[in-house]
């Protein structure tokens, strides 16, 4: 009897954690995935899909994940204010789990407001566990859209998903495949898909990190690698890796977070050519 | 030295023979069940599908069962697998090591899925539980066969399975509830647990009814569950 009360008060215990929310292991407290896409659609019909005019036909694009600010945002400063600083960058992307837990949007922001260049970012899910989903709209209004990078002679198709709840869901998916069917036609010289989730990863140094159910894995693998979609980055796995499918690299960024031994970002050189460089913090 | 070396190899061949004919007897002594299933699912990447399965189980001797089984499904994905099971009785139930191997064949996405492990299990009348690893790879229909680019292979990782039983084994009628990261035809990946409930009827000594449900979440461990999706199916299975 007194182990099975040990069992249960620990299980007490970790529940405490004011960071896990171990009520979404079996219920998310987040709208669902369907819903949120609704959310995101909502706000994309008011505001349109952005383009970002580029004066130069190679440029550069900081991607950051992980940041999981609390109470600290050194490194998302730092690398706010790098963005700020390259005359090569003109706008930043970011792979969502930007907070830990509830209530640290608003450090978060403070962190990125180093930077007064376009960023667009994702929910990941420490960004809407706990129920947070209505706190990410209030920043960055929706988690699902895309947006068109315009150099002199070229167009980069940039199209983010949410998969904060390890699922792209029905509604969302089915978005996915008409994007790219339509947006196929339309001669873009690079398609990149963001979003939190890695489809796939190669080694366990951070131990095995959650991602998609394997009949979804093997569908997001078709419907990118048959639209000529070039890259498919994520972070949520915290340590880099590249892997290739179906003729699409999958990037997983490292951490940004503020404790990590080797907090790291992504540079993407946009040219004829697509490249990435890790750089640490 | 040379000849020697053959006659030492002629004679272990022949051992290995005869110990094969000595199994080969005693698997005629011992039942074999044939089980065939229909099913069907929904997920939220599928939307609805039926599939058709069939499986055979051997009982090789009191050491050794073998399974293997073939399932198809409308969502254009072809699976086989097969367990090969040595067992030691216990004092009270018995201890298994199991070899299990699947290969699907997702058409619809033109990728081979690959799948091996190696697990250690216990059961008894109430309860099966089962730990080991497996290896996973992917690849694309069309990979170029002379490079290693795209084949995807995961690191090792955990297999598991918690099961328990309502009734005794060998009650006429039982109810079991299973927690696991793997069927016949699939092993997720170990944060992706499937939640089944599965149900046995013996009709007539030889005849069985079976009927199984399964649950798979997504995100469970994003903390940030949400469904997925589900499968029922119901069969009818035969004991020779």
């Amino acid at each position: 009897m007194k182990k099975y009360i040990y069992i249960i008060s620990l299980f007490f215990l970790v529940s405490c954690n004011e960071n896990l929310d171990m009520v979404g292991m079996f219920s998310g407290q987040s709208p669902r995935n369907d819903q949120r896409f609704e959310d995101s659609m909502r706000y994309n019909e008011k505001a349109g899909y952005q383009t970002i005019t580029i004066p130069q036909d190679d440029y550069i694009v900081y991607f950051g994940t992980d940041m999981h600010v609390d109470s600290t945002w050194r490194n998302t400063q730092e690398w706010a204010t790098r963005i700020e600083n390259d005359k090569d960058c003109y706008f930043g992307i970011i792979l969502g789990d930007m907070i830990n837990a509830q209530h640290n949007f608003p450090n978060f922001m403070k962190g990125v407001s180093y930077t007064t260049k376009p960023l667009f970012a994702t929910a990941g899910n420490h960004d809407i566990y706990f129920g947070q989903w209505t706190e990410y709209l209030q920043y960055w209004h929706t988690s699902t859209y895309y947006f068109t990078a315009q150099t002199p002679n070229y167009k980069d198709l940039y199209i983010c998903m949410d998969s904060g709840d390890g699922t792209f869901g029905r509604s969302q998916m089915a978005w996915l495949k008409d994007i790219l069917k339509e947006k196929s036609q339309d001669n873009f010289r690079h398609i990149v898909v963001f979003t939190h989730t890695h489809l796939y990863k190669r080694d366990s140094s951070q131990g095995h990190i959650s991602n998609f159910p394997l009949e979804e894995t093997y569908e997001i693998a078709d419907v990118l690698g048959t639209n000529g979609v070039d890259w498919y980055v994520s972070g949520h796995a915290h340590s880099r890796a590249v892997s290739d499918m179906k003729g699409v690299k999958y990037i997983i960024v490292d951490t940004m977070k503020d404790p990590a031994k080797h907090p790291a970002y992504m540079t993407a050189t946009v040219g004829a050519n697509l490249d990435y460089h890790f750089i640490d913090l | 030295m040379k000849d020697t070396h053959t006659k030492k190899s002629i004679l272990l061949i022949i051992i290995l023979c005869l110990f094969v004919v000595h199994t080969t007897n005693a698997e005629q002594r011992e039942p074999i069940t044939l089980k065939a299933y229909i099913g069907y699912g929904y997920n939220y990447t599928y939307k609805s599908y039926a599939n058709i399965d069939v499986k055979a189980e051997f009982n090789i001797n009191n050491n050794f069962e073998l399974d293997a089984a073939v399932e198809g499904c409308t969502a254009n994905t072809y699976s086989i697998g097969t367990n090969l099971r040595p067992k030691f009785a216990l004092p009270v139930g018995e201890m298994y090591v199991e070899t299990k191997l699947i290969y699907c064949a997702v058409v619809r996405n033109k990728i081979h899925d690959f799948n091996a492990a190696l697990s250690l299990g216990y059961r008894m009348d109430y309860v099966n539980v089962q730990i080991g690893m497996f290896g996973h790879l992917m690849s694309d229909f069309k990979r170029n066969w002379h490079s290693e680019d795209e084949i995807l292979t995961e690191p090792i990782s955990m297999i598991y399975n918690i099961e328990a039983f309502v009734r005794p084994q060998k009650s006429i009628w039982n109810l079991s509830f299973r927690i696991s990261n793997f069927d016949d035809y699939q092993i997720e990946r170990f944060w992706q647990p499937m939640f089944f409930i599965g149900g046995r009827c013996n009709i007539k000594e030889q005849l069985q009814l079976l009927a199984d449900i399964s649950f798979k979440p997504a995100g469970m461990f994003h903390l940030d569950a949400t469904f997925y999706g589900m499968e029922a199916c119901v069969g009818v299975g035969w004991t020779f």
